[in-house]
């Protein structure tokens, strides 16, 4: 088991510069998710702690130990490709059992370990099959199977899910959790699916651009986004974005007036900002709950997805907006009806000019 | 049915074609074996079949030696092309130097340059060399072709750069990672290869000729075309079919034995 430090990573691509002055801690035993949009640096910034990619700038440490100039196969890391990678001349037990060889192991102590991870991993009746005679789902276990055997004491894992089907997919994700819990390795899992991110990590790195947005539990960075990145990456349906002005600001919340529309109660602390500095509104669909009557914001139903647990409500709103709401499952709401939509004040986050989050006041 | 006579007719097309492609090889084979006084007579289909031919070929020539010349010359060639164009073109795709693009492009313009056009200076050099008459002399001018190289650098640079890297996480260094991840992954590159190499190698005819003056040296195109300005060509018609049947027995040996790869061959050819 082992600790990954990364001190100010900067790495550039010829000219590009793809990560920006990147400081992590990874925990002994963590699940470290590292989620991004396409080309934000995911990808390098793995291959970096491999040691695959040398960077042009700080530090990588395993263990307290900077291992910059440490060969990948000497840092103890092992790695599942987004593409897999298995060997395609080998069968599953020889693509497994080939680092192990390669360290001069005996063909009898490898071929028993491959066995015990391919029972581990169900992967018995694959083992003298080819890559090109296993399905996507196989491969992928296969994979995880060669990087597992080694016991190493870190795993890497590229977007490792992202060639499966949605419901492979679901079960692909419990299997690394479980695999997670039961040896409590340290792993890194990128990904640009903030559901798979929010479901396995212990804690998640928010990338943008190559730099670090957010570090934190999923669940504070869903509840409080630092910025409007985050707020805007995390959580499906999106968060809803008001732009308006500030009408007034105190210890005991803040009211914002939406572009066009009426004023709402915000519980969030804003006495920082100016009179009338602008700022964005975020409310989550789940928070914006839709009424016949008597709400803030009122406007036309444009779109209606029944999932069944729930309907999703697309509207129209008078001041210009559009906006996600959600119902119940059972939901009379029907396209063209005008509704009315309502959140708590404790329910909003509150943006400054330039996307960062204003402290939102907790409820006692 | 219409589909089954659709099939039915271009399988009878496929034939016919095949037959009458087939025919001047089938008609080299009859005549090998047709006695001379069936040939003189210019009867073309005689009764009797004949192996005389191909025991006088036997008799008054070294053929069995030329052709054990051309197995050692064509196999040592095809062989030292295997392993020098795989290497080459493993470091010209994968490992990073100073100068590898103009090492690249230097050997490509290699392809551009024809044969003839070295052909002086290459008899001079083995001349001065005193290698003329010798295994060296037929094989080693051909060792450093551009083709084989070129092929293998452009395969090696298709495969993903997840496989090596794999192979190096998974310790294996430098020389295990191309011996048992590159080089199996390189297997229908270099069989077809190896097989173009060899073909080529067993008809070459300009320079063993000009190079091997000794008989003992003859490599099998060379001494069988020597054979033929001493006889006339009426009266040995057979003995000449007999000897062109020996020299081509084993290329379409490895056409029949590798069919598929030299089509994917000269598939690949065409793409690139
Ligand atoms: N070898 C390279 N040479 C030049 N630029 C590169 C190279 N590899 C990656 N890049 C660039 O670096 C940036 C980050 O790439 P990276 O592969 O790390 O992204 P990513 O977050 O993994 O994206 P994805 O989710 O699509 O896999 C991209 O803009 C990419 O174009
Ligand atoms: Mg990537």
């Amino acid at each position: 088991m082992a600790s990954v430090r990364l001190k100010g990573i900067t790495h550039r691509y010829q000219r590009t510069e793809v990560l920006r002055d990147i400081t992590l801690d990874i925990e002994d035993g963590e699940l470290m998710v590292i989620v991004g949009p396409s080309g934000c640096g995911k990808s390098t910034l793995l291959r970096i702690i491999a040691g695959l990619e040398r960077p042009s700038g700080g530090d990588v440490e395993i263990d307290g130990v900077r291992v910059n100039d440490v060969e990948p196969a000497q840092r103890g890391v092992a790695m599942v490709f987004q593409n897999f990678a298995l060997y395609p001349h080998m069968t599953a037990a020889e693509n497994m059992g080939f680092a192990l060889r390669n360290l001069g192991t005996s063909a009898r102590e490898t071929d028993a370990r491959v066995r015990e991870t391919a029972r581990l991993l169900q992967l018995e009746p694959l083992l003298d099959r080819l890559p090109g005679q296993m399905s996507g789902g196989q491969r992928q276990r296969v994979a995880i199977g060669r990087a597992l055997v080694r016991n190493p004491r870190i795993f890497l894992f590229d977007e490792p899910l992202s060639s499966l089907d949605a419901q492979l997919r679901i079960e692909m994700r419990a299997e690394i959790a479980r695999l997670h819990q039961r040896f409590g390795s340290t792993m890194v899992y990128v990904t640009h699916d903030q559901v798979e991110a929010m479901t396995l990590a212990d804690r998640i790195a928010i990338l943008n651009a190559g730099k670090l947005e957010q570090v934190g539990a999923p669940l504070d960075l869903y509840r409080s986004p630092r910025n409007l990145f985050v707020a805007r990456f995390l959580g499906a349906p999106r968060m809803n974005l008001l732009e308006g002005e500030l009408a007034s600001a105190s210890a005991a919340g803040a009211e914002v007036r939406v572009r066009g529309g009426p004023v709402l109660r915000v519980a969030a602390i804003a006495d920082r900002l100016a009179a009338n500095a602008r700022v964005t509104l975020g409310i989550r669909p789940e928070h914006l709950r839709p009424g016949p009557s008597a709400g803030d914001l009122e406007g036309q139903v444009s779109v209606v997805e029944r999932l069944g647990d729930r309907t999703l409500v697309h509207l129209d709103l008078d001041i210009g907006a559009e906006v996600l709401c959600e119902d119940r499952g059972e939901s009379p709401i029907r396209v063209g009806e005008r509704v009315h939509v309502h959140a708590p004040a404790g329910a909003f986050h509150l943006f400054d000019e330039s996307g960062i989050a204003l402290p939102r006041i907790v409820a006692a | 049915m219409a589909r089954t006579w659709a099939r039915w007719l271009s399988h009878a097309l496929l034939t016919a074609l095949a037959l009458a492609w087939m025919s001047p090889l089938l008609w080299v084979i009859l005549l090998s074996l047709t006695p001379n006084e069936a040939l003189a007579r210019g009867d073309l289909a005689p009764r009797m079949l004949t192996t005389a031919h191909y025991q006088t070929l036997l008799a008054v020539s070294q053929a069995p030696r030329w052709f054990l010349n051309s197995l050692l010359v064509a196999g040592t060639m095809t062989a030292a092309t295997l392993v020098l164009s795989s290497l080459a073109g493993y470091a010209l795709a994968r490992i990073p130097f100073r100068g590898r693009n103009g090492v690249f492009l230097f050997i490509v313009a290699g392809l551009a340059v024809p044969e003839q056009a070295i052909f002086l200076p290459l008899h001079r050099m083995f001349a001065e060399l005193e290698l003329h008459n010798t295994y060296t002399a037929l094989i080693a001018p051909r060792l450093a072709g551009p083709f084989g190289v070129f092929l293998m650098t452009q395969f090696f640079r298709a495969v993903p750069r997840e496989m090596e890297e794999a192979a190096e996480l998974d310790h294996a260094g430098r020389v295990r990672t191309f011996l048992f991840i590159m080089l199996p992954l390189a297997r229908p590159a270099l069989t077809t290869l190896g097989i173009f190499t060899f073909l080529y190698a067993w008809n070459d005819f300009l320079w063993p000729m000009v190079s091997a003056t000794d008989p003992d040296m003859y490599t099998l195109t060379v001494g069988l075309s020597s054979l033929q300005g001493n006889f006339a060509q009426s009266e040995s018609l057979g003995f000449v079919m007999a000897s062109a049947v020996v020299a081509s027995s084993p290329m379409i040996l490895v056409y029949l034995l590798f069919q598929r790869y030299i089509v994917r061959g000269m598939a690949l050819g065409g793409v690139r």
